[in-house]
């Protein structure tokens, strides 16, 4: 039940001379939802691209099912659904081409999420997907891939372009495919709020390294805010082991660290950092990654 | 699977396709109508000289007909692979690569073929109702190097496409440029001699020869070199 579906192994990429990432570790357990979670830039689509085989890792080794990612076999692929950034599809085929090439190539195929989606769409089966709105496309994306049934699902940014209102009815079937049985799934998203109460386990990077991996809800109780007024201690504020991030906005200020209350109260004594009201603040998901890894 | 993957590139070339077979048929039917025109307004004795003595082509409008038809053919099936990465849709299909691609590539090819077959038929059947076989043969080999540059211009665009480097896109370019263009100039500088040329039998091999650099591009297409 927890052998590893995707091992990624001191992996490093460069684009020419620019580093992108490097010594990268994490591995995905069958039956998990797993985020890659980073700013935009920081190497989500890169990590993705060298998961499906896409791209040539600069060193490091990837593999999927135990397979390498580079040298996926036709009995994997068909094991992976792979959602392009952007809901891409075969735009140049209506809604029911579409269904009848894809069930050719999947043993597995099961139609009827597809056309349970698309029957919300309300549109006819000759709708060319070319001529549909983008969250259409994505509903049209979804659907292939719940009808593949795949044991893996990568989704990379599958909020890309989508309103709140078919964000939230893809997060729910996902959270229903999930459920079954030894379904893992590898997703990254621009919007992190949407994911925390689907995710399992995240990763996060920022440029060029990754700043934490572990299950979602540990990172939220481990990961903290406090908050208070400063008197006359601005200059001695600055980042450290216990200090990951600060925000000051004129006398008030905002400090994320992984330490407890009184640990860190200690540590802002030990500083010679004044302050009144010093209080912890609760966060969600997004709160946290944005503590973590920064606004800018 | 394989029939699958055809039908998905049926699909995308179909409305094409049939306005590049009613194209091919205009251009084949329009030689015929100019050659029966020739024969009602002109005496058959002179225009049999000017096709044996004087080399007069009267099919001469077929010349780029098939280039234009390779290069659409081309363009119209992997542009839509390429642009926003849909290949990765087609390389991430439970089957393998190298298969996918020559499926692709051959379904192209066919599709051409058929289509010179059908003008190389029509121009045929209407040369042997009015001139002796040798005419016959001398369209043939006269305007197979038309079609191989159909077929190879084919090709070089698949390859263009699928290939990820744009160095090696241009270098894919200037070469498939040069090929096609000595297919002409060696039909132009050497006559209705060319019939016995035996540069037909490596411009033929080297055209079938190029079809596998597919997987080359297909190769750097999946390392993402760019």
């Amino acid at each position: 039940m927890n052998e590893a579906v995707v091992q990624v192994k001191n992996l490093t990429h460069y684009y020419g001379s620019k580093l992108v990432f490097e010594d990268f570790n994490f591995e995905i357990k069958t039956g998990s939802i797993f985020g890659l979670l980073g700013k935009n830039g920081t190497g989500k689509t890169t990590t993705i691209n060298i998961l499906n085989g896409f791209l040539k890792q600069t060193s490091g080794q990837c593999l999927v099912f135990g397979e390498d990612s580079h040298s996926l076999s036709p009995q994997t692929k068909a094991r992976v659904g792979f959602l392009i950034e952007g809901h891409i599809q075969y735009s140049f085929m209506n809604i029911k081409q579409i269904e009848k090439f894809y069930s050719a190539f999947y043993p597995n195929w099961k139609k009827e999420p597809y056309w349970e989606l698309m029957s919300k769409l309300e549109v006819t089966d000759n709708q060319k997907i070319s001529r549909m709105s983008c969250g259409q496309r994505s509903q049209v994306a979804l659907g292939l891939l719940l009808a593949q049934d795949p044991d893996l699902l990568i989704l990379d940014d599958y909020s890309m372009g989508l309103d709140a209102g078919y964000r939230r009815l893809f997060i729910d079937y996902i959270t229903e495919y999930a459920k079954a049985e030894n379904k893992t799934i590898f997703i990254t998203s621009h919007i992190i709020q949407d994911l925390e109460e689907l995710l399992d386990d995240c990763v996060i990077i920022d440029y060029r390294s990754v700043l934490l991996t572990m299950p979602i809800k540990k990172f939220l109780s481990v990961f903290k805010l406090y908050k208070c007024d400063l008197i006359d201690s601005l200059g001695l504020i600055k980042k450290d082991d216990v200090i990951k991030n600060v925000e000051i906005f004129k006398n008030k200020v905002s400090f994320y660290s992984f330490a407890e209350m009184r640990d860190f109260e200690d540590h802002l004594s030990k500083l010679g950092i004044k302050h009144n009201g010093l209080n912890q603040i609760e966060m969600s998901l997004e709160d946290a990654f944005i503590g973590l890894t920064g606004k800018y | 699977m394989i029939k699958s993957l055809l039908y998905k590139e049926w699909l995308k070339v179909r409305w094409s396709y049939i306005g590049l077979v009613l194209i091919n048929l205009i251009v084949a039917v329009n030689i015929c109508v100019s050659l029966y025109n020739d024969f009602k307004f002109y005496k058959a004795n002179q225009i049999y000289d000017d096709v044996l003595s004087w080399a007069y082509i009267f099919y001469i409008d077929l010349m780029y007909i098939p280039l234009a038809t390779g290069l659409l053919l081309g363009v119209v099936q992997f542009f839509p692979e390429i642009n926003s990465s849909r290949l990765k849709l087609t390389l991430h299909l439970p089957m393998s690569e190298a298969k996918s691609l020559l499926t692709m590539q051959f379904y192209g090819l066919s599709l051409l073929l058929i289509l010179f077959i059908v003008d190389a038929v029509i121009v045929s059947l209407l040369t042997s109702s009015y001139f002796p076989s040798e005419v016959v043969n001398s369209f043939l080999i006269v305007s197979l190097p038309w079609f191989l540059a159909g077929l190879t211009a084919y090709i070089f665009i698949s390859l263009i496409f699928v290939e990820p480097s744009w160095s090696r896109r241009i270098l894919l370019a200037v070469v498939g440029f040069g090929f096609v263009n000595v297919l002409f100039i060696n039909m132009i500088a050497m006559g209705l001699e060319a019939i016995f040329s035996k540069s037909y039998f490596y411009f033929i091999l080297i055209t079938v020869l190029l079809t596998p650099i597919i997987l080359l591009s297909g190769y750097n297409y999946k390392k993402g070199i760019r």
